[in-house]
């Protein structure tokens, strides 16, 4: 990894101008002579910096700029203030050089032809991108074996399964071993068989080929397991960046206690060591869940194994999701 | 390729292509039943004028009408994301995503009644007048197709743009005939202004001797120069307005 970033976005804005439309049929005619119009700013000025081989997750609300800022730096949408470099390259300008060593991969869009087999998308890709012969069918191979789909690639791609067509999405958008690799919801609409398979050949596609990765995405299981740093966004800004552990380290209040206890207690017995969150006894299983402060979580326990009939016991993290919340809900309380 | 998936549809197509073809040739000859000449055109110069007009209409079908609509369609739904993230010229993608073969034989039937009335005229043409009519023939096309990206890039500008692909094929009367039917100011429009009527009129013109000026040879050509590099450039310009969809 170099001093030098990768991708390095200093005030970066994009505001949109939307119409306001009002409702009803007097709206629309209204409309034909007097429009509002509303500026909404999609980003608001972020900046940051992403260095060579990084997986940096996306975190953010609907709407909170995600896409749009992938969409800048892909060189697709001209900012309204700052100027991206990514590669060294002002993506705007949307130079040929540049646009071979990077690829933007939409879970909710597609590049393939949809009436024709994958495979004629590939060769598309292989005379628009220049890729050599014998660098084109060792990476075929390669990805074709990874993600197993040998067997589809020649079917029509309208007849694929939302999975076998993300994976063809996959491959058409890496078969020019793009440096920066833009992915945004990838996992989204999967079922969690095919999430762990794409998860796991973006880990192995960033181990082998010391890819730079921004991914966006809404199942916290993916930033999770791909991602060290993560940076959150909402309403546009960016409301932290740093490693997922520093998130769980500043935002988490609480960590989750799980007993199984050998026989009845009562929930005012828990109650003094911390907040019940579940609580379930039918006669011949007791358990209960206690949220109990992050620091003193050990002490915690060692008190209730103490006092209490406990058989197991465990300490966790809370769900990354919960934190996440936390981290906007405490955004928006400041504002 | 995508269209070959589809057979009945492409047999439809040309089925429909080859009825335009027939139906403009009948009309000529419906027109010249009480006529000998046209505004100083006869019936098979005339019959020159409609097959240079055949073979660029044909050409138009199969390659602009798609493809406009697949960009102004890409610009609505977002599809024009995946043209501008390739490492080729856009304008040449848009441009050449969507290739019809079903006007193909409208285009052979123009050609063999262009080639064949021409031996019929017993016109004599020397290879610089053969080169001179392919350049003119060529910038015809160059012409329309800035023309028709102009109005497509509006769709850049606007919420919803849907009928800006029906503009320049309402222009496809113009250039079915030669330009001396045309007085007053509309001639004025469609020769200097926007001389679309000399599209198929000067080739016509060189074809069948008529020697059209040269100064209006050179201002077509400026003119197509003209109006394709103000094409590349309004759509650098505009592409600016692109929101795509979502995010």
């Amino acid at each position: 990894m170099t001093d030098t970033p990768l991708i390095s976005v200093k005030n970066l804005s994009k505001h949109f101008k939307v119409y306001k439309k009002q409702p009803g049929l007097w709206g629309s005619i209204k409309s034909l002579w007097h429009r509002e119009y509303e500026t909404v700013k999609a980003v608001d000025g972020i900046s940051f910096d992403i260095h060579e081989g990084e997986i940096v997750g996306f975190i953010g609300m609907n709407g909170a700029g995600k896409t749009t800022t992938l969409k800048m730096l892909s060189g697709l949408l001209y900012p309204t203030t700052g100027t991206p470099s990514v590669l060294g390259y002002n993506p705007w300008e949307r130079k040929a050089a540049f646009q071979k060593q990077f690829a933007l991969v939409m879970g909710q869009k597609n590049q393939l032809w949809w009436d024709l087999p994958a495979i004629e998308t590939f060769h598309l890709n292989k005379a628009i991108y220049e890729i050599p012969d014998e660098q084109f069918e060792k990476t075929l191979n390669k990805l074709v074996k990874l993600l197993d789909v040998e067997d589809i690639i020649q079917i029509q791609v309208r007849k694929l399964s939302l999975g076998q067509r993300m994976k063809c999405e996959l491959i058409a958008a890496l078969l020019h071993n793009p440096k920066v690799l833009f992915l945004d919801e990838p996992t989204i609409g999967l079922d969690v068989v095919m999430q762990k398979t794409l998860r796991d050949f973006i880990k192995a596609y960033n181990k082998e080929f010391g890819a730079t990765i921004i991914l966006t995405s809404h199942y916290m299981d993916d930033v999770k397991e791909l991602c060290e740093r993560a940076i959150i966004i909402d309403h546009g800004k960016k409301i932290f960046d740093g490693k997922l552990q520093d998130i769980i380290d500043k935002y988490a209040r609480n960590k989750i206690l799980s007993l199984v206890f050998s026989k009845s207690v009562t929930k005012k017995d828990l109650a003094a060591f911390g907040t019940v969150k579940e609580f379930s006894e039918d006669g011949t299983h007791y358990t209960a869940t206690l949220l109990v402060a992050r620091k003193e979580a050990a002490t915690t326990a060692s008190k209730v194994l103490s006092k209490l009939p406990v058989v197991d016991v465990t300490i966790e993290e809370p769900p990354i999701e919960a934190i996440i919340r936390e981290v906007f809900s405490k955004e928006k309380a400041k504002k | 390729m995508r269209m070959m998936e589809y057979r009945t549809d492409f047999v439809f197509w040309l089925v429909v292509s080859l009825m335009w073809t027939g139906f403009n040739y009948f009309f000529i000859s419906l027109i010249f039943g009480k006529s000998t000449n046209v505004y100083g055109w006869s019936y098979d110069e005339l019959l020159i004028v409609l097959s240079l007009f055949t073979m660029i209409d044909a050409l138009t079908w199969s390659v602009f009408y798609n493809n406009m609509i697949e960009y102004t369609n890409a610009v609505f739904n977002g599809e024009l994301s995946k043209h501008l993230l390739r490492p080729v010229n856009t304008i040449f993608v848009l441009t050449t995503q969507k290739i019809s073969y079903n006007n193909v034989p409208r285009f052979i039937i123009g050609l063999i009644v262009l080639v064949s009335t021409a031996i019929k005229l017993d016109v004599s043409v020397s290879l610089f007048d053969l080169l001179l009519v392919t350049l003119l023939f060529i910038c015809g096309m160059v012409f329309i197709y800035s023309g028709w990206f102009i109005l497509a890039t509006l769709s850049l500008w606007v919420e919803k743009l849907q009928n800006i692909n029906d503009i320049m094929p309402g222009f496809r009367q113009v250039y079915q005939v030669p330009r001396q039917v045309y007085t007053g100011i509309t001639a004025f429009t469609f020769t200097f202004i926007f001389p679309i009527a000399l599209i198929t009129s000067l080739p016509g013109e060189v074809i069948t001797g008529k020697n059209p000026p040269l100064s209006l040879i050179l201002y077509f050509i400026g003119a197509t120069t003209g109006m394709a590099l103000l094409a590349k450039a309004f759509f650098a310009y505009s592409i600016r307005k692109y929101s795509s969809v979502g995010g």
